[in-house]
């Protein structure tokens, strides 16, 4: 395959070529200073979600109860784990509800209470979930399905108007905005609706929020206000 | 110049071809044979990444081998030097300079494909829409400003990964009122409480890591320096609830992990996915995804199928596959594209003409000489 090296001119040439540039490379290497963030984009509109302010232990899944117990223990597992311990298991969810007609049950999924899907629109989900603490309080949450939504924060008047229903037993605040659906996994609906009530509780916050095409969700607010009302603490997240 | 004369001899010698090339097929034997028990990407990590192979990996006595990149690096010089520089330049047969010329183009294929493409997933319902890709197993660390701008600072985790123990890489922006300093990246980790951490007395242990990397939950210590010799603490973890939200300067922004992620040149709109099973069986005979490709105002459609991707240069798409596979019928469906992202996709297709036509010329060059030297000893009295 290769020829006799005594034909080769300047292969020495090349070698001390290669060595002085691996040489440089190294001096190069390992320099001090900060470098520079040099990946900088814009985040559209829809995602500019205004996050709730949480402590580290929080945030983790680490913070003692609204009861003010221990915290968890090391090797609990993971988040998703701990809030299932919390709530004394899986089976009890801390709530009992009555299903509307035409929704199921969805997979367990971690962060979450319950999933529903709705026989009408594949896409459509209503979920069911809880924060400790105010959770960054009830407007930095609307406005952050909002943004979902594309849409503007809203003003403390329009806070102030939005309808309020009796949830869990607290007057917890309605929301709804149409437009194109981004969720946190980075899914999208073109056409969207969303409905969503955030209930503050002693220690804690509740949500409930649907989000589905808008032609589809349009016929479920009946329901949606249904399930909304017909939830019941049985007292596994009982403060 | 005899010792760089001889150190040229040696690397473009015979016996080191046949040496690397030894040491190469033992590599990928022990590579291929370990993947069953470390994982696939453990496996390449130790075997086919790496300057040094650890055999048999993990082990507390495992013995050195030279990686599968160093191998590689050595036999490319080693054909530069031999099958190219050393060659005899004979510009009248030239199909053997050619061919190895192309084989060098090859493992330059390979080289900026490791280096440079990048591989991840879309993931879509139908009537999704999406024009990002997203990585199965790296992660990035984003550092969202909290305002009307709404811009996103990002580091990917192989520039934040490398901080050794108890020491800081810094980060600057010129727009960000703060220095940002990355500590010690844990590729698997979980959140302990520990009285005497900074970031609100919570810690980040360490997690063995799982031979399906998907599964790790990455974390990593940070610390903003700000005006005024201001100091904030934070940790940031993949399987946190929220953010971490710090005050700097009078301005929010939001620390987190997030899946590595890519903006695509155009709009993906899964609008249908069909897959069928074969006949009384669970295993999937077929499955395709029909698709929607909004770019510059412009919509076409495509099949993308199982071993017919489509391919938007420097990104191929395949239909890789689909959930959730417990779905009773009815339900609704997800479709995994699998993407790659490579500058150097088409190379090794043209490496290969290369090589094909140095070879085509090589040996119609010798074949004319036998018959033209055939010739003249038939004609010789």
């Amino acid at each position: 395959m290769f020829p006799p090296l005594e034909k080769c001119r300047g292969g020495a040439a090349f070698l001390a070529a290669l060595c002085a540039a691996g040489a440089a490379c190294l001096a190069g290497c390992g320099s001090g200073g900060p470098e520079t963030i040099d990946r900088v984009e814009r985040v559209p509109a829809e995602e500019r979600i205004a996050p709730p302010v949480l402590k580290t232990a929080e945030r983790m899944g680490l913070a003692a109860p609204a009861s003010g117990g221990a915290a968890a223990p090391a090797g609990a597992g993971t988040p998703a784990d701990q809030i299932a311990a919390g709530m004394g298991g899986a089976e009890d969810r801390g709530f009992t509800w009555e299903l509307p007609e035409g929704w199921s049950q969805g997979p367990d999924s971690p962060m979450r209470l319950a999933t529903f899907l709705i026989e009408s629109d594949p896409l459509a989900e209503c979920v069911l979930s809880t924060l400790h603490g105010d959770a960054g309080g009830v407007e930095a949450n609307l406005d952050r399905w909002r943004s979902q939504m594309g849409q503007p924060p809203l003003t403390a008047e329009e806070i102030a108007a939005l309808p309020r229903w009796p949830v869990l037993g607290a007057d917890a605040a309605v929301v709804e905005a149409a437009g194109p659906y981004t969720s946190m996994g980075g899914g999208t609906i073109d056409d969207a609706l969303l409905l969503g009530v955030v209930c503050p509780m002693e220690g804690r916050t509740f949500f409930v929020k649907m989000t589905g095409t808008r032609a589809a969700l349009e016929a479920e607010r009946e329901r949606f206000k249904a399930f909304c009302l017909s939830l019941r603490p049985t007292g596994g997240l009982a403060p | 110049m005899t010792l760089l004369k001889k150190g040229f001899r040696f690397l473009a010698s015979y016996e080191l071809s046949i040496v690397l090339l030894a040491l190469l097929l033992v590599v990928v034997f022990l590579g291929t044979v370990e993947q069953a028990r470390i994982g696939l990407y453990a496996a390449q990590e130790n075997y086919f990444y790496s300057l040094v192979a650890w055999f048999p990996q993990g082990a507390p006595v495992a013995a050195p081998l030279p990686g599968g990149y160093l191998l590689s690096v050595l036999l490319c010089v080693n054909l530069l030097c031999g099958g190219v520089l050393a060659a005899p330049k004979r510009w009248r047969r030239p199909g053997l300079l050619i061919g190895h010329a192309g084989v060098l183009m090859l493992m330059g294929a390979g080289f900026v494909s490791f280096h440079l493409a990048d591989e991840g997933h879309v993931t879509l319902f139908e009537g999704q829409s999406s024009d990002r890709m997203v990585s199965y197993h790296e992660w990035q660390l984003q550092v969202t400003e909290l305002g009307p701008e709404g811009r996103r600072f990002i580091l990917p985790q192989d520039r934040v990964e490398e901080t050794p123990p108890y020491q800081w890489k810094d980060f600057t922006h010129p727009d960000l009122p703060f220095t940002l300093r990355t500590g010690l990246f844990l590729p698997n980790a979980r959140p302990v409480m520990d009285a005497d951490a900074p970031a609100d007395g919570v810690a980040l242990a360490p997690e063995r890591e799982a031979a399906s990397r998907e599964s790790n939950l990455p974390g990593i210590t940070l610390r903003l320096e700000g005006p005024g010799a201001s100091v904030v603490d934070g940790i940031v973890w993949a399987g946190e609830q929220a953010p971490w939200v710090a005050e700097v300067g009078g301005r929010k922004y939001m620390f987190q992990l997030a899946r590595r992620s890519w903006p695509l040149p155009f709009v993906l709109r899964l609008e249908k996915f069909t897959h069928e099973r074969h006949p009384g069986t669970s295993i999937p005979a077929t499955f395709s995804s029909a698709l929607t490709v909004r770019e510059a105002g412009a919509e076409r459609q495509v099949d993308i199928r199982m071993n017919a991707p489509f391919r938007h240069r420097p990104h191929t798409f395949f239909q890789a596959s689909w959930g959730p596979q417990d779905a009773r019928e009815g339900e609704p469906l997800y479709s995994v594209l699998a993407v790659t992202r490579n500058p150097a996709s088409d190379w090794p297709m043209h490496a290969s003409l290369v090589i094909s036509a140095g070879l085509l010329l090589q040996f119609v060059q010798a074949l004319l000489a036998h018959l033209r030297a055939e010739a003249k000893r038939r004609a010789a009295p």
